[in-house]
């Protein structure tokens, strides 16, 4: 009768309510997919006054044209933060060899910014038609946020300033 | 009462444990091989946590859990009800007891422990452990002031035709199809008009189960109803950097699927992580975390490294693995929970006090014998 009992009992939480503090989330708003499948951001930001703003879609936050360069914000689980990993799929995408870590991190430039500290770097195949590749990897306290401008090899590279001050300009944003 | 004594004697057959205990073996080692394809943990849930193991999924065979219930009733039944109670047998009886303490704590083991990961960065805090392998569907309402309740259904809820019904939650949800490994990949073709969210433009490719289970990423489809203009289809899968979030009254609701989390009765705040490596490599030496346990008002402070894990109460917490990306420490936690935990420590010292008393018992007649 014990053991029926214990085991009949066992499945009593198929359902659990519990409440977290609010301060889990603090200082890290999420971005917001509606029913429409529009994505609300939860930055704000200053766009470079060659930059045309498109619509954001999927996992894009935020989305930009300049010239034929493609630039986006994108903002995924800590899961999807690894530098080397994400660093040699990007250089795959332009065929180009991997590195190993210390070579990602050698590549990199360490920049400081108001949302915090990023990762740079700019990835070039010459001999890709698309062999452009600016890359920034920022990671918050829940999230990883990416930013990548991707195109031609020269006209990409030659947008790394605008870039910069793009992520620099990164907010969180403020409801009113 | 004859025929009671009969079923008593018959239960208590020595030949039963016999019999089961070879079958554990053949489980033992068909699960040891088997692990290579299915991975530990799917090895460990078809051999030995099964009631039931499918030849070919035609023939049935008894799981371990089975097998282990059989002993367990076999023991029981000759413990209580079929021991001789003369001082001789008493090393006999009190090894006995220790086995189905043994099985006791077993069975505590099977149902009521967890294990899972904690995961706490530099500076912040957090009680929220993350099973290894377990998914979820939760719903976190965020309408409360202070906190946010998040009301969550088991993986029993994962499966095609499953209905998702709370009283605190506004409205209903249908399970269209659950993958237990997928990813999202660009809609081609017609978008219908049902799908909502992700859905519209992305599907869930469904993708092999990994042996390695902590490696599937969670899919699933659900019909959402109850809800006016944001009814329809979405689909969700673990990790999703976008959360799916509902407009109901006085505020929003966010669903996802995300490995089972439960919350510990106690916060963990990471002080600081640190970590030595070999001279001249970056290969880790050791790591350990100094962390504050904060509960009910009260703060302990601790030392968590790789050979010293922290025990409060049924819960241990071992300094498992840690990442760090130069901008900040994360240090991960593998937090186990175990209300058996104290049964084999116990069984065993009582296993070998029944066998030595039983050593002791029998010497003047092996003596005799000899003489």
């Amino acid at each position: 009768m014990v053991l029926s009992s214990v085991i009949s009992g066992c499945g009593s939480d198929d359902i659990k309510i519990y409440r977290v503090p609010k301060h889990e989330d603090a200082g890290s708003p999420k971005p917001v997919q509606k029913e429409n499948g529009h994505v609300h951001r939860p930055f704000d930001y200053d766009v470079p006054s060659e930059w045309n703003e498109q619509e954001a879609s999927g996992m894009r936050l935020a989305s930009f044209k300049a010239g034929n360069v493609d630039i986006s914000l994108v903002r995924l689980g800590l899961a999807g933060g690894d530098l080397t990993q994400n660093v040699n799929r990007w250089r795959g995408q332009i065929e180009l060899s991997h590195l190993d870590q210390d070579g990602v991190l050698k590549a990199a430039e360490k920049i400081s910014v108001p949302l915090g500290n990023y990762y740079l770097w700019a990835i070039e195949n010459p001999e890709h038609s698309q062999g452009g590749m600016l890359a920034a990897i920022l990671r918050q306290k829940d999230a990883v946020l990416f930013i990548k401008a991707w195109g031609g090899p020269v006209e990409t590279l030659a947008l790394k300033s605008e870039f910069k001050e793009f992520i620099a300009s990164l907010r969180v944003h403020r409801h009113d | 009462m004859t025929e009671l004594k009969t079923w008593v004697r018959r239960l208590s057959s020595p030949s039963i444990i016999y019999y089961s205990l070879f079958w554990l073996m053949i489980l033992l080692f068909w699960g040891t091989v088997a692990q290579k394809d299915l991975g530990l943990y799917q090895a460990q849930e078809t051999f030995f946590s099964s009631w039931v193991l499918w030849l070919g999924d035609v023939v049935p065979t008894p799981g371990g859990r089975l097998t282990m219930l059989v002993i367990t009733l076999n023991l029981t039944m000759k413990l209580f009800f079929a021991s001789r109670l003369h001082w001789k047998g008493w090393g006999i009886l009190i090894t006995h007891f220790g086995a189905w303490l043994l099985m006791l704590g077993g069975l505590l083991t099977a149902y009521f422990s967890s294990e899972g990961n904690l995961v706490v960065v530099e500076g912040g805090r957090s009680n929220l452990v993350e099973d290894y392998h377990l998914n979820e569907i939760a719903f976190i309402d965020t309408r409360p002031v202070l906190e946010n309740q998040v009301i969550s259904f088991s993986g029993k809820y994962l499966r095609k035709g499953a209905e998702l019904r709370h009283p605190e939650l506004p409205f209903e949800v249908e399970v269209l199809d659950v993958m237990v490994n997928t990813t999202p990949v660009k809609k081609i073709g017609v978008v219908s008009e049902e799908e909502r969210g992700m859905a519209r433009r992305f599907d869930l490719a469904k993708l092999p189960r990994d042996p390695q289970s902590e490696r599937n990423r969670g899919g699933v489809r659900l019909r959402i109803s109850g809800l006016g203009d944001q009814d329809g289809v979405y689909a969700l899968f673990s990790g999703m950097g976008v959360p799916q979030i509902f407009n109901v009254e006085g505020g929003e609701i966010e669903i996802g699927i995300r490995r089972r989390t439960s919350p510990l009765p106690f916060e963990v705040k990471l002080i600081d992580f640190e970590r030595q490596v070999h001279p001249g490599t970056r290969m880790p030496k050791s790591f350990k975390s100094e962390v504050l346990i904060l509960r009910e008002g009260t703060k302990t402070q601790a030392t968590i490294s790789m050979n010293k894990p922290l025990r409060i109460n049924e819960y241990t917490l071992f300094q498992s693995s840690f990442s760090e990306d130069g901008i900040r420490e994360t240090s991960i936690f593998a937090v186990v929970e175990n209300h058996g935990r104290i049964f084999p420590y116990i069984s065993s010292i009582i296993i070998c006090l029944g066998i030595g008393l039983h050593l002791v018992l029998q010497l003047p007649s092996l003596i005799r014998r000899v003489g």
